[in-house]
């Protein structure tokens, strides 16, 4: 995934083609970061239009000495996604309860789950635990990121971590019920 | 533990998904309409900005056609279409002013060499100067001569002669044109020539002399004016290819004696005139919300509007009458912008983690031996602040009179009038009857703007001539826009706007 300065340097230009072009490098792997952050889906399309419009307008901001273009552009999506999720979506109230666990059941193998299968259940987490696993485990935020990007302390990110993934080996290693539910849907990126 | 960490970051951390059925090229048509500051779930016809700047450039070419088709106009418009012209037409020096326009510059050699020869001519007729038995030398007997800059002439009669043995001088004139007309103001001058001469000169009898002036110190002075007849001052006129208006003054300042033999159709100067300007600038307006049953909702939304800087363009054409009064229509997009921003407080259930749900007691003793911790939804009153840009565009038809004055180069004035407003897109927050916030678009109920409306306007201005015809200006505006209905306990918006645009005039004489 390589873009030039130049091409950098055109798009803050506003110069179309150049901006189509980095739309079309980046889109794969933003779309990709929408869905897992999104906790309705359906508004992926909408969250990239606002990402991609943020991004070209901001674009002469960017300091390719602190992060990658992709890492720059991905945090933008990301703070859209947890935007959207807030303020339109709103707290998923009703999954909190969703799960009873079952401390009597067989382990769930993982490795034996596909990708949507493990994002459904990643986004079946208090919201809370789900943002900061998310950043840390998956997109490598530290802490101190995490603590700025979320306006929490280090401390309450530590502990929302911990407790995302005693949630996760919880319904790994104890929900059978679960494997059920999955294996019923169907999953439609688009 | 790590394991599941290990799988997530290997399945999700650089992780792409393929295009497939996602419509790429329908997203990128949304971004690049949001990225021209158009949401482009929105566009239609209207809301195209290339098809407006394109109607806008049909209208300037129309309006530059219709003016430059005037034949009158092209004559005046510059030298260079006057030498044009010339080429096109025989000199042919009329005794009907109101042809001049067809007759060259005066700047003309062979002109002014015809000129001349004509009022030689005209002269010779008109004292009747025709002898049966003598042929007259008209070069000796009556001579005019283009003196100084071409633009001051002498017509002398070589018969009289002065106590020099000079030819007299009957007539000479000034016809120096520095026209300005924006006021008016010509520079010509005809000036009869008060010619001393001796009494005991030698005078040739021939020539009737009509007046005798004063007889002092042995010198009479005469006064040739009559002399000149109708003929012999078209002739001298006509070659001159003066403009009408500009006859018309000579006519106006010629001495009282010529008047009674001038009667030849004088035209009068045009009553108008044309002005064309181009406009732009910024607005900000002040959002205000009336209604006579919901006051404290009207106050509300009133709070939580308020304008932002927005951009205007205009095409406007003026008539001006007796170059003062002013007549003035034209088109005008404009761009108006403000901001919604509410705090609102709601209820809302957030998590509390590990909080007590239960205590384990000793039936026995009674003792606490455990709480039962769980993360639990609690009701919690939630602040959040809401901001929206919101956007409304519009076109508008101004109707306006006014006035204006020229102080040298500069000028000012002021127009008042009506404005017609059509609404082509509006979009943003604001609030519903029952005080919820909603989003608004021009297809629904809770638009602020009204699609149509009529609007008060009051613009004074200020410019400055930078050449003959063009002035850059500066046009600050009022203007007030009641978006009022039928229904008054309705809640309708009354804006304030507020125009600062500054531009170009083209004069259209």
């Amino acid at each position: 995934m390589e873009i030039s300065i130049d091409i950098i340097q055109a798009c803050i230009k506003q110069q179309r083609a150049a901006q189509g072009k980095v739309y079309k490098t980046l889109l794969p792997y933003l779309r990709a970061v929408a869905y897992r952050y999104l906790k309705d889906t359906s508004y992926v399309k909408d969250v990239l239009q606002d990402s991609f419009i943020k991004i070209f307008r901001r674009l002469d901001k960017y300091d390719a000495s602190k992060a990658t273009l992709m890492q720059w552009t991905a945090r933008i999506v990301i703070n859209t996604c947890l935007n959207y999720n807030e303020r339109i979506i709103g707290l998923p109230k009703e999954e909190l309860k969703m799960f009873k666990l079952d401390v009597h059941r067989a382990p769930l193998a993982i490795q034996k789950l596909s990708n949507e299968h493990l994002l459904y259940i990643l986004k079946q987490m208090p919201d809370e635990y789900f943002k900061v696993f998310n950043l840390y485990v998956i997109d490598g935020y530290s802490h101190q990121e995490i603590c700025s990007l979320l306006n929490i302390s280090q401390e309450l990110s530590r502990q929302r971590l911990s407790r995302a993934r005693t949630w996760l080996k919880k319904i790994f290693h104890k929900n059978p019920d679960l494997i059920n539910e999955i294996n019923a849907m169907t999953f439609n990126l688009n | 533990m790590k394991k599941i960490d290990q799988e997530y970051n290997k399945r999700f951390s650089n992780q792409e998904l393929p295009n497939g059925d996602f419509d790429v090229d329908g997203l990128w048509d949304d971004i690049s309409g949001g990225l021209d500051g158009i949401p482009a779930s929105t566009q239609n016809t209207w809301r195209n900005t290339w098809w407006f700047f394109g109607a806008m450039l049909f209208v300037i070419i129309g309006v530059v056609y219709f003016f430059f088709q005037n034949p009158s106009e092209i004559l005046s418009s510059t030298d260079a279409d006057t030498k044009e012209s010339n080429l096109k037409h025989d000199v042919k020096p009329e005794n009907k002013i109101k042809n001049v326009n067809e007759i060259l510059i005066r700047q003309d050699n062979a002109i002014i060499e015809s000129s001349l020869n004509t009022v030689q001519n005209k002269y010779i007729q008109d004292k009747n100067y025709k002898n049966s038995n003598s042929i007259i030398d008209k070069n000796e007997f009556v001579s005019l001569e283009i003196v100084e800059n071409k633009n001051d002439f002498i017509l002398s009669e070589n018969s009289i002669i002065d106590h020099k043995n000079m030819p007299v001088q009957i007539y000479k004139g000034n016809l120096k044109t520095s026209v300005n007309p924006h006021n008016n103001s010509y520079n010509i001058k005809l000036n009869k020539v008060e010619q001393e001469q001796s009494q005991n000169e030698n005078r040739n009898s021939s020539t009737d002399i009509p007046t005798v002036l004063t007889s002092q110190k042995e010198e009479v002075k005469y006064d040739y004016s009559n002399e000149v007849s109708t003929p012999i001052l078209n002739a001298m006129l006509s070659p001159l290819a003066l403009e009408e208006t500009l006859i018309y003054k000579v006519a106006q300042e010629m001495p009282e004696s010529f008047k009674g033999y001038y009667e030849v159709d004088i035209p009068k100067p045009k009553a108008y005139s044309w002005q064309i300007s181009l406009l732009g600038g910024v607005n900000n307006s002040l959002f205000n919300f009336k209604s006579t049953e919901s006051s404290e909702l009207a106050e509300l939304k009133s709070e939580t509007e308020n304008g932002e800087w927005g951009v205007n363009v205009g095409l406007k054409a003026a008539m001006v009458l007796n170059n003062k009064w002013l007549l003035s229509s034209g088109l005008e997009y404009q761009n108006v912008s403000s901001i919604f921003d509410i705090v609102q407080t709601t209820n809302m259930q957030i998590l509390k983690e590990d909080q007590i749900v239960k205590f384990l007691i000793d039936e026995i003793s009674g003792d606490t031996i455990g709480t039962v911790l769980e993360d639990v939804l609690v009701d919690s009153v939630v602040t959040r602040t809401i901001v929206n840009h919101n956007r409304y565009q519009q076109l508008s038809i101004p109707l306006e009179i006014g006035v204006q004055k020229y102080h040298g180069d500069l000028m000012y004035g002021l127009q008042a009038g009506i404005s017609v407003n059509f609404v082509t897109s509006q979009s943003g927050k604001t609030l519903d009857p029952s005080g919820e916030i909603v989003s608004f678009n021009s297809s629904d109920g809770f638009t602020p703007f009204r699609n149509f409306h009529i609007g008060y306007r009051v613009s004074p201005f200020i410019g400055y001539r930078v050449a003959k015809n063009w002035a850059f200006t500066f046009r600050p505006q009022l203007a007030f826009n009641p978006h009022a209905g039928f229904d008054s306990s309705d809640i309708q918006l009354r804006s304030s706007q507020f125009n600062f645009n500054v531009g170009v005039q083209y004069s259209l004489n």
